[in-house]
């Protein structure tokens, strides 16, 4: 895979409900849309409508949250066939899903779950995103999950299965560093390790977001403004990496558009911060 | 359709996300094996259970939110607790099988029809609410208009073709259902007479124009031609099967006003579609 397999549209939003109207009206000075697959995987009506008067104004990039790509299910050929049509209607940029799996005997659990890091799961999942990758004619991005445990049978680092999983499989990354930074706290690793290890050229996109505190545990609630740790992080992994598209995903308590775009201002500020970081390393 | 191919599954994976999603939702009593802390390892930050109620606590969250979500009179008129048991007990009996959150909800109305048939609006609304769901997200079609109507060469207008669009839905409910969809007041007494009463139906037909949805009781004539139409028909073919029960003159103005409705609604497909 060669660097810049996938292209740097700079600055985005998650699209939403919320904002459907006042994006299509006003046409708001944003770099480019992620929206999630599923709300579009009909055949047409409004949630279609929607989404092509924004592609006629925006990139836009597919997230999904059902592909389970860990399930020891059968893939699923109808959701990916569906898939397959709406790539062909909207030409995204590229498609992304999680690393996590929800469906176990048919079941689906409708949540992100997290897959143990075993040697048995790597190759269980390479064979999968193959499969997928073959079967959509292109490459995909997998999330790094937001995790709450760890397996006592995980005998690798996630960082790890996510790098060993990207170069067997050939695909991209999706790194979210709210999600780094929860999993992080949650499971006891250092982040700054976690983004060493990653690479960097398999980084097509990066997502952030904000978290809340429960317990002992944080959690990647999407409610909320990025935290500073978190800008602190991804200055870093732009420093590591260079720029990458990178987008707000605000899924609950929706603030109004202008919040986030002032949101998106600051994801500015800090790959600034992160580029002068790099311009500095690279000098000394 | 086939499932894709799938490469062989490590058994030992199979059964930890067996025993995962057991904990997570709540649908088998966890064995020995089955402890959260055989699973999954727990610090001074939060035990094994508390992990894995993180996530249980986001699965029954998101379930039940979809559910209301897709049924938001239903939930409104029942109550968030009412709603609440509902949620659980309707998901404990129909896990879903659907890769999206949209369809989650696709058996409700049967589901509330069997468990709860002394209330049958219940069941009514929840299936108006599906339906004008099912609606709003359906494929646009070019529609048939009255210029369309006018355009048609007099001698050959018995040649015009109706059908109905795809993003329409005939519902037969519980009579009173459509009251209680637009009056949260109106809710009937849940007692023997009232459900017996219930038992009588109305039918509904769904229908969207532009990004609204709408929709309306019809009496049994219409009903009969809505059947007709959302099967193919004509105009003349309509107007025969009418003319049979009644006089010439009544059944063609009962079809021009019927006709003019459904232009007036974009219930019918272009006739070039």
């Amino acid at each position: 895979m060669v660097p810049g397999s996938f292209p740097h549209l700079g600055r985005g939003l998650g699209l939403r409900r919320e904002h459907y109207r006042e994006v299509i009206e006003t046409g708001p000075d944003v770099g480019w849309f992620e929206v999630i697959s599923e709300n579009f995987l009909g055949p047409g009506g409004n949630p279609r409508r929607v989404l092509e008067a924004v592609r006629r104004d925006y990139p836009v990039v597919l997230h999904g949250v059902s592909l389970s790509i860990a399930s020891t299910d059968p893939l699923d050929g109808r959701y990916l066939a569906e898939l397959a049509a709406l790539a062909r209607d909207v030409e995204p940029a590229w498609i992304s899903d999680h690393l996590s799996w929800g469906t176990a005997h048919g079941i689906n659990a409708h949540e992100l779950l997290p897959v143990p890091y075993t040697e048995a799961a790597l190759a269980h999942v390479v064979r999968r995103v193959q499969a997928v990758q073959e079967r959509l004619g292109r490459r995909i991005l997998l999330e790094n999950p937001s995790s709450y445990l760890t397996f006592r049978d995980a005998d690798m680092a996630e960082h790890d299965f996510l790098a060993e999983l990207a170069r067997r499989a050939d695909c991209g990354l999706l790194l979210d560093i709210n999600n780094v930074f929860v999993s992080a706290h949650n499971q006891g690793f250092d982040p700054h390790v976690y983004l060493a290890a990653l690479p960097g050229e398999r980084i097509g996109q990066i997502h952030l977001a904000g978290h809340s505190e429960e317990g002992g545990l944080l959690i990647d609630t999407h409610d909320r403004h990025v935290r500073l740790e978190v800008w602190r992080l991804y200055a870093e992994a732009i420093a590591r990496f260079g720029p990458r598209s990178t987008m707000i995903e605000w899924d609950e308590a929706v603030p109004a558009f202008a919040e986030l775009e002032r949101e998106l201002e600051r994801v500015a500020h800090w790959e600034r911060v992160g580029l002068e970081a790099q311009r500095r390393r690279h000098a000394a | 359709m086939r499932p894709e191919p799938s490469p062989s599954v490590p058994p030992s994976l199979a059964g930890l996300q067996r025993a995962l999603l057991a904990l997570v939702t709540g649908r088998e009593a966890p064995g020995p094996e089955l402890r959260a802390d055989a699973l999954v390892a727990g610090d001074s930050r939060a035990s094994a259970d508390e992990r894995i109620a993180v996530y249980a606590h986001m699965v029954r969250t998101r379930l039940a939110e979809a559910l209301a979500s897709q049924f938001p009179r239903l939930a409104q008129r029942l109550g968030a607790e009412a709603f609440g048991e509902l949620a659980r007990a309707y998901f404990a009996d129909e896990p879903s099988r659907h890769p999206s959150l949209r369809f989650v909800g696709a058996r409700l109305p049967g589901w509330l029809a069997e468990r709860w048939p002394d209330a049958p609006v219940v069941a009514g609304l929840a299936a108006l609410e599906w339906a004008r769901a099912d609606v709003f997200d359906l494929v646009d079609e070019p529609t048939l208009t009255l210029d369309d109507v006018r355009a048609q060469p007099p001698e050959r207008l018995g040649d015009l073709p109706l059908r109905l669009v795809t993003a329409h839905r005939l519902v037969t409910v519980a009579r009173g259902t459509a009251t209680w969809w637009s009056s949260p007041d109106a809710e009937p007494a849940p007692d023997k007479r009232a459900a017996l009463e219930a038992r009588a139906t109305e039918m509904l037909v769904v229908w969207r124009e532009g990004t609204s949805v709408f929709h309306r009781s019809v009496d049994d004539p219409e009903r009969a031609a809505l059947a007709l139409a959302a099967q193919g028909t004509s105009l003349g073919l309509l107007c025969d099967t009418l003319s049979a029960e009644q006089a010439e003159a009544d059944a063609i103005a009962e079809v021009h006003g019927w006709l003019s409705t459904w232009l007036a609604a974009g219930l019918l497909v272009a006739a070039t579609a």
